[in-house]
């Protein structure tokens, strides 16, 4: 077995979530997304990028993000606060390379090559606030408790995004609860790669 | 990693016997859950990014759950990838009865968290 193909759902789950991020977001640009999902591949590799439409503070952030999140802390972030990166702007940019990193391991999973990054799409951020996103319980703003479903409350776009991808890759955020579920593995299955998976990058959730 | 241990109990009466979940921490302690070592084997090499270890746990994995099953285990593999980090960015850890299986897991929670 040299290969694994992924089906028709997964390929569309991959094409839809290229479209989201070469597309402007809340905050940044298409040209700027991509800069963040190629800022967190080459952190990942060891490399070094030269992302010249990121602020320092942006580049630092995605690059913590996808190479060692679990030694991210508080003073991390308010570091970031400080050179002028905003809650929701770092919302976005975990969103991005969140969905990066699923999408990546998953391709390596099955021995499949990397998709190149999608050439960024012109066009302005909607700048869209949320009022009621406030910092409870998380290092950035949410709307509610921060939580796996409220991660990214505070920046719609990336949560809907977020949860198209997990419904894709595991089970429908509405779908949770379902502890007998078989959908390709069995959920006692599933939750077997997913406590794994968590202990290997030392997320304690 | 708790709230799914937690899930991971709750969900394995459902397919035969309760899950020994101090397995997800030692490799060498059965989970008890249909194929659990090649599941693991599998997460461990695409998450580690380990190229020597995983075309044989990929071919191993196959052979234990098909195709279809094994696509979907680095299905789940990337969604937690995913969700590890939006939790670890936002100091998010964990909660609630979930917390009392660190013991079992053989973990240590840290206490820098934002809740």
């Amino acid at each position: 077995m040299a290969t694994l193909s992924a089906g028709p759902e997964y390929v569309a789950a991959l094409e839809h979530e290229w479209e989201v991020l070469s597309h402007p977001g809340t905050w940044f640009t298409g040209d700027q997304r991509v800069a963040i999902a190629r800022e967190a591949r080459a952190a990942r590799d060891g490399l070094g990028v030269n992302s010249q439409s990121l602020s320092e503070a942006a580049r630092s952030a995605a690059r913590a993000i996808s190479a060692t999140p679990a030694a991210i802390r508080a003073t991390d972030v308010q570091g970031w606060y400080n050179d002028g990166l905003t809650g929701e702007e770092y919302i976005e940019i975990l969103g991005i390379v969140a969905r990066l990193s699923a999408i990546d391991t998953f391709l390596f999973g099955l021995g499949q090559p990397e998709r190149p990054l999608p050439e960024p799409i012109v066009g302005e951020p909607t700048r869209h606030i949320v009022a009621e996103a406030r910092l409870d319980g998380g290092w950035a703003p949410t709307v509610g408790f921060a939580f796996p479903t409220t991660a990214l409350s505070a920046v719609p776009a990336e949560h809907d995004a977020m949860a198209d991808l997990a419904a894709a890759f595991y089970i429908a955020l509405d779908g949770m609860a379902d502890l007998a579920l078989v959908d390709g593995l069995q959920r006692d299955q599933m939750e077997v790669v997913a406590a794994r998976t968590s202990l290997i990058n030392d997320c304690f959730f | 990693m708790l709230s799914h241990a937690a899930m991971l109990r709750g969900s394995s009466p459902h397919f035969g016997p309760a899950a020994n979940i101090a397995g997800i921490g030692k490799v060498s302690i059965d989970v008890g859950v249909s194929h659990s070592a090649e599941l693991i084997a599998a997460t461990d090499a695409a998450v580690l990014r380990d190229e020597l270890e995983l075309s044989e746990a990929r071919t191993q994995l196959v052979e234990a759950v098909g195709e279809a099953a094994a696509v979907k285990t680095f299905a789940v593999a990337g969604n937690f990838e995913m969700m590890n980090r939006l939790l670890d960015a936002l100091g998010v850890g964990p909660m609630g009865p979930a917390v009392a299986l660190a013991g079992e897991l053989g973990v240590e929670i840290p206490n820098h968290f934002a809740n």
